[in-house]
């Protein structure tokens, strides 16, 4: 039986923080350990955003993604007139959503507005480069969980154009 | 539902950029006298930062690499007291005593230049007339030249008495420079805490390609000058110039300020080899050449991918740091500019009037 005294530096090498936690459950931060989510933390800008607020705007240049550590957040695509506009999807705490911004900065696709008071964690793309850079062992768990999200956003953006073309014909 | 969110919206306007940036500048230019130590701190992290990085990357913590540095760092300044500046204390003494030579023998040099050049193009005989270097002319040069070099006990010990000052720059600027590179990340989190929710990403953008460029250009312009002044001092040493290491620093710190560098460089070595009795071609051939590799090798390499302004632009911003910075001024006028421009360009990008979310942005 090991002594309490490393018991205690175990779980304090495993405890994470609720901030930790969340991210933790997501996929794209599931494989990082506690020390690795620690130095992800040190790169999270916490936002707070009051009911209606925008996050970004659809065209925007993205340079954040974003995970929704309270309340609701809208994805909106715009149209030629507000009544024109689509609401996408509604996301809740734990989503996760602008990740592609942590990719490239090409123009958002669809707006987020908050639905009620939303606490958000914000990574931005270079404070990211930055950590996979002087971190490649964390870049090397995030990167495919990453890519593995594209492909499927990729896969539902092609079912959906060949349906639409199905329609057509 | 929608129409009401939209409603909410918050105009993006520039009105508040430009009263944050007045603020800015003004608390600035209340704070400047305290300023120096802060922006030499920051350069030296952004000169460190890599190399700290590097060494995370080989899992040892930021603040041992930092040591390790400042341990070489503190190395190098030893030996640069040990070995290269009693060099160059022994080069400006000489130095000192050749100018002092110098003078009796100006009446002489200046009439054997006359004549040289009476001799090369008898049409300047014409233009002068009979204009001859009289002995008043020159004695007023001599007075005023002696007058410069008495003046000069009272501005040594003026430096020495600001030695207190250059050792808390010591001090200080390491000081401040290790709690940028341990906790700069945490300070820049904290600043850009308190940036509106509308500016946010905007400012993340911002704030990457400053620090992109400005380092950039900071780490270039640093290699760059000292390229240079090796260059230089191998140049004037092959040509068998007395002073050459002196000549060759002063030629590589001068380059950190643009248009300047060449100017003073060759002026420098001229004046040592009137002085000596060096060749002034050599020398001139020497600074052409540093000049020319400088231009075809060394800034296409160092500066590349670095921040790209306009010649006249750099001009006045070179004057204007000057005017108003002294030679600090003139030193950060590029990176600053740069920032500038930078800040300019991501802000008319990211803050097209376009206020509701609901409404599809029409292109430009």
């Amino acid at each position: 039986m090991s002594h309490p005294i490393w018991s205690n530096v175990g779980s304090w090498l495993r405890r994470k923080t609720p901030l930790a936690e969340v991210l933790h459950s997501l996929p794209l931060f599931s494989e990082l350990s506690a020390s690795q989510l620690r130095e992800v933390e040190h790169i999270v800008h916490l936002r707070t955003y009051s009911v209606g607020e925008v996050i970004f705007h659809a065209g925007d240049a993205g340079v954040a993604m974003f995970v929704i550590l309270a309340g609701k957040v809208r994805i909106v695509l715009p149209g030629d007139s507000p009544e024109e506009s689509r609401e996408l999807a509604e996301l809740e705490e734990g989503a996760l959503f602008g990740e592609l911004g942590l990719l490239d900065s090409s123009p958002r696709s669809a707006a987020a507005i908050a639905g009620n008071t939303v606490e958000a964690a914000a990574i931005a793309r270079p404070d990211w480069m930055d950590l996979i850079n002087r971190r490649p062992d964390i870049g090397v768990k995030m990167l495919l969980p990453l890519a593995q999200m594209v492909a499927v956003r990729l896969r539902i953006a092609n079912q959906s154009n060949n349906g639409k073309k199905g329609d057509d014909e | 539902m929608m129409a009401s969110a939209s409603a909410e919206t918050r105009e993006r306007g520039w009105a508040p950029i430009l009263l944050l940036g007045i603020v800015v500048a003004t608390v600035l230019y209340l704070v400047r006298t305290s300023l120096p130590p802060l922006i030499l701190a920051g350069i030296m992290a952004y000169l460190i930062n890599p190399i700290i990085d590097i060494s995370e990357r080989r899992n040892i913590p930021r603040w041992a690499s930092i040591a390790g540095v400042y341990l070489l760092i503190a190395g190098l300044i030893v030996l640069a007291f040990a070995y290269l500046v009693p060099l160059l204390v022994e080069q400006l003494q000489q130095l000192q005593q050749q100018l002092k030579g110098l003078w009796p023998r100006l009446p002489d040099l200046l009439r054997g230049a006359q004549e040289w050049v009476q001799e090369k193009i008898p049409a300047s005989r014409n233009l002068v007339g009979e204009f001859q270097l009289d002995e008043r002319a020159i004695s007023t040069a001599q007075e005023w030249a002696s007058g410069f070099l008495a003046q000069a006990p009272q501005f040594l010990t003026k430096a020495l008495t600001n030695i207190v000052n250059v050792v808390s720059y010591f001090v200080m600027v390491p000081f401040i420079a290790f709690f940028l590179l341990r906790d700069g990340r945490s300070f820049k989190r904290g600043l850009i805490q308190l940036v509106p929710n509308r500016f946010f990403e905007t400012t993340l953008a911002i704030n990457s390609k400053i620090e992109e460029q400005v380092g950039r250009y900071l780490r270039g312009i640093l290699l760059e000058a000292s390229s240079i002044g090796v260059l230089s001092v191998i140049g004037l040493l092959v040509i068998g110039l007395d002073q050459a290491v002196i000549v060759g620093v002063v030629a590589g710190a001068a380059n950190l300020v643009p248009y300047l560098g060449p100017i003073v460089g060759t002026l420098a070595g001229v004046l040592v080899a009137v002085s000596t009795g060096g060749s002034i071609l050599g020398v001139l051939i020497v600074f052409a050449s540093v000049q020319f590799i400088d231009n075809w090798v060394l800034q296409p390499v160092v500066m590349s991918r670095s921040v790209r302004l306009h010649p006249l632009l750099v001009f006045l911003a070179v004057i204007f740091g000057g005017t108003y910075g002294g030679l600090l001024g003139m030193v950060l006028a590029v990176p600053l500019t740069g920032a500038i421009v930078v800040t300019i360009s991501t802000l008319r990008e990211g803050l097209k009037p376009s206020a509701d979310p609901m409404v599809r942005k029409v292109p430009d």
